[in-house]
């Protein structure tokens, strides 16, 4: 663009950088903060920045408040709901972008549902959920109310949409003359995907399971409406740290960062493609 | 494709359908005394804007195709003149 | 894809000889698809049925369940409900101040960025983070930040002498905290958006403009602008219909207080479904609640569609 590269215009520039950076940072450096320092150093005022760090707000919120079940909670429905996916989506996502079945429209209406009001379809699914859970089916197969099987499924769900358009960028970013070349050779169809397509769209189906990952991760409001006890994620584990006593605030900021902090690894390696990611594969950053 | 349009204006006529009745619902059947009235007469509305929405979509889909094809026999004569 | 006449394939696993071909293209583009589409279309229908079906019933779950068709009273009842369309008014009020803030401030800083020369990576880094978080955990350490007498905020703000509002409590105040929380999580991404937008624009209109010595406002309004309003839609849509659908922040900031000030139509939902059971109520203003959602989509989705060229749109 313009190139006026005047000295106290970059300097302002920089300037404004530094300053929106700062408080976009801050708040997540506070809880890291918040999270090392001793109970007597939190609730105090004015706020205190020189301080001996301590884990004992780790220990806690591990050991005391059962935080550990409930990052096994969210690790184990993340990876699972991920991987089906994954699966489903790729498959999907081939076909829609090389085919163009529908012509278009069913994407469109994939789409559509990913617009809908999450509220819409959780107080359905918790009626659903607590039905066939009651059901012998249900208490078979492990599916109701505070089961990890249930959270599974809303996120496969939930997820998918989101995959398939993300993957359907991925797709058409694959050159098709190397899948009619080796049609050409004689391979069919599911050979083609298996041995040509796959291997070619494997960082883009990696980015998008990472993404899928990150959004079951820190999702909420399924976690908090579909579980109670035995299944309950991080992201409503979090809060348990409100007691009656008042709400401890070490270890709300251990918990969090415990939540937070894998997070932020996968996002700094997948930096390049957030934008893709996030605008569903429309714009590709 | 046909099926893509039709399904186009189907759809737009359902959403015209239930937005008269939660419009009606709100603004109109106070004014009545008696609900089965303005039920019966929300109903009406609602289907006949509903069929109008349709009804405009398929004449548009005819106009369409028709304009299509008058261009389709304009290229075809072209081309026989061109013979 | 003409392979039915095919050379010797070199791997003499690869094709079952049958007549002809085995699958035509369609069936195996249509055998792909469906088992996403399946799942898709059997639990986000589902739910939608069994909610209609729920709205026209008697749904009190304290009171024994489902029971009793009603008609259209639930419909009644929920339009006539004082609670709801506050909480509408409080959503709307939120999603316009949330998004136009973030979308200014955020593409103000995409152009900042833009034209820094160093650092970009560590910047986009870093604007990021927040975006990796989970609102909901995030939102619970601000509550802390917030607070009045330990909070950073007040802290800071007592240092610079501003007025230290009651973040949480204040009515007048509280839907703005949760707005600003709103603001720190998605203006990066607007940045970020905008700032690919900005970085995918062909470079020759601009040379073109700087070699006819056109002033800087000038090239901004008549050239930046036009050419980023697909991503500047894109960016307004996508924030708009998340922004709508507001739960997280206010479940764990504010919990819909004080009073209900901050209560979006999302929480309102919950409360009238899960605290107090009346899934009758919940399922009805959920349904209009996605009423809504699909004709702004509808009005939306297609230009944006348009925009990006896609055959969706072609009708």
């Amino acid at each position: 663009m313009f190139e006026r590269r005047s000295t106290p215009i970059e300097i302002l520039r920089y300037g404004l950088i530094t300053i929106v950076l700062l408080w976009t940072v801050f708040p997540i450096a506070w809880l890291l903060v918040t999270s090392l320092k001793p109970a007597n150093d939190i609730m105090v005022s004015p706020p205190r920045f020189i301080f001996t760090p301590t884990l004992e707000n780790y220990v806690y919120a591990m050991g005391k408040a059962n935080f550990a079940m409930f990052i096994g909670n969210t690790l184990y429905v993340s990876l699972i709901s991920t991987f089906f996916v994954v699966i489903l989506a790729s498959l999907a996502a081939y076909s829609f972008a090389r085919y163009n079945v529908g012509m278009g429209n069913i994407l469109f209406f994939i789409l559509t549902t990913k617009m809908m009001p999450a509220i819409a379809v959780v107080l359905p699914f918790f009626l659903i959920f607590r039905d066939i859970g009651a059901s012998p089916i249900g208490e078979a197969l492990g599916i109701g109310l505070d089961k990890r099987a249930a959270l599974v499924i809303s996120y496969t769900i939930f997820n998918l949409p989101f995959a398939i358009w993300l993957m359907v960028s991925f797709f058409q970013d694959i050159p098709t003359e190397l899948e009619d070349s080796a049609r050409l050779n004689g391979y069919n169809r599911l050979q083609v995907l298996r041995k040509v397509v796959l291997p070619l769209a494997a960082p883009g189906i990696a980015v998008t399971a990472i993404f899928c990952l990150i959004f079951a991760w820190n999702e909420f409001l399924f976690a908090y409406i579909l579980t109670r006890d035995a299944a309950r994620t991080i992201t409503v584990g979090v809060e348990s740290f409100f007691t009656l006593r008042g709400i401890l605030w070490g270890p709300v900021a251990a918990a969090a960062a415990l939540s937070v902090a894998p997070m932020l690894f996968f996002v700094l390696i997948l930096q390049r493609f957030m934008v893709r990611g996030l605008t569903f594969g429309a714009v590709r950053g | 494709m046909v099926f893509w349009q039709m399904w186009e204006v189907a759809f737009q006529a359902f959403m015209i359908f239930i937005g008269v009745g939660i419009i009606w619902l709100r603004f109109i059947e106070p004014l009545f005394p008696s609900q089965q009235t303005s039920v019966i007469l929300m109903i009406i509305t609602a289907v006949g804007l509903a069929a109008a929405r349709i009804i405009v979509g398929i004449r548009k889909v005819r106009q369409e195709r028709r304009a299509l094809q008058a261009q389709i026999a304009t290229l075809n004569q072209t081309g026989q003149e061109a013979k | 894809m003409a392979s039915t006449s095919m050379s010797t394939p070199q791997d003499t696993r690869s094709v079952p000889k049958k007549q002809g071909r085995a699958m035509s293209d369609a069936w195996f583009s249509v055998l792909l698809i469906l088992p996403a589409m399946i799942i898709i279309a059997f639990f986000a229908l589902y739910p939608l049925f069994y909610a209609i079906y729920v709205s026209f019933q008697l749904a009190d779950l304290t009171a024994g369940g489902i029971k009793g068709f009603v008609g259209l009273d639930n419909y009644r009842t929920v339009l006539f409900d004082k609670f709801f369309w506050e909480s509408v008014r409080t959503t709307l009020f939120f999603t316009f101040f949330a998004v136009s803030i973030e979308v200014v401030l955020g593409t103000f800083v995409a152009f900042l960025i833009n034209g820094a020369t160093v650092a970009k990576g560590l910047i986009r880094s870093l604007l990021i983070l927040p975006l990796a978080t989970a609102p909901a955990v995030t939102g619970l350490f601000w509550r802390y930040l917030y607070d009045t007498q330990f909070g950073l905020y007040n802290y800071f703000l007592g240092l610079l002498g501003l007025p230290q509002p009651n973040w949480l409590g204040d009515i007048n105040v509280a839907l703005w905290a949760v707005i600003m929380f709103d603001i720190w999580l998605w203006m990066p991404f607007v940045a970020l958006i905008v700032l690919a937008g900005l970085q995918a624009l062909p470079k020759e209109p601009f040379e073109a403009a700087e070699l006819d010595g056109a002033p800087y406002f000038r090239v901004l309004r008549k050239l930046t602008f036009p050419m980023l309003k697909p991503v500047l839609f894109l960016v307004i849509i996508l924030r708009t219909i998340d922004a709508l659908r507001l739960y997280d922040a206010v479940a764990v900031l504010t919990r819909g207080g004080p009073g209900s000030t901050t209560e979006t139509m999302t929480y309102y939902l919950y409360r009238q479904g899960l605290v107090f059971f009346r899934m009758d109520y919940a399922s009805t203003m959920a349904l209009l609640f996605l009423y809504a959602v699909v004709v702004a989509a509808l009005f939306a989705l297609r230009p944006l569609l348009n925009m990006f060229g896609c055959r969706a749109a072609a009708i």
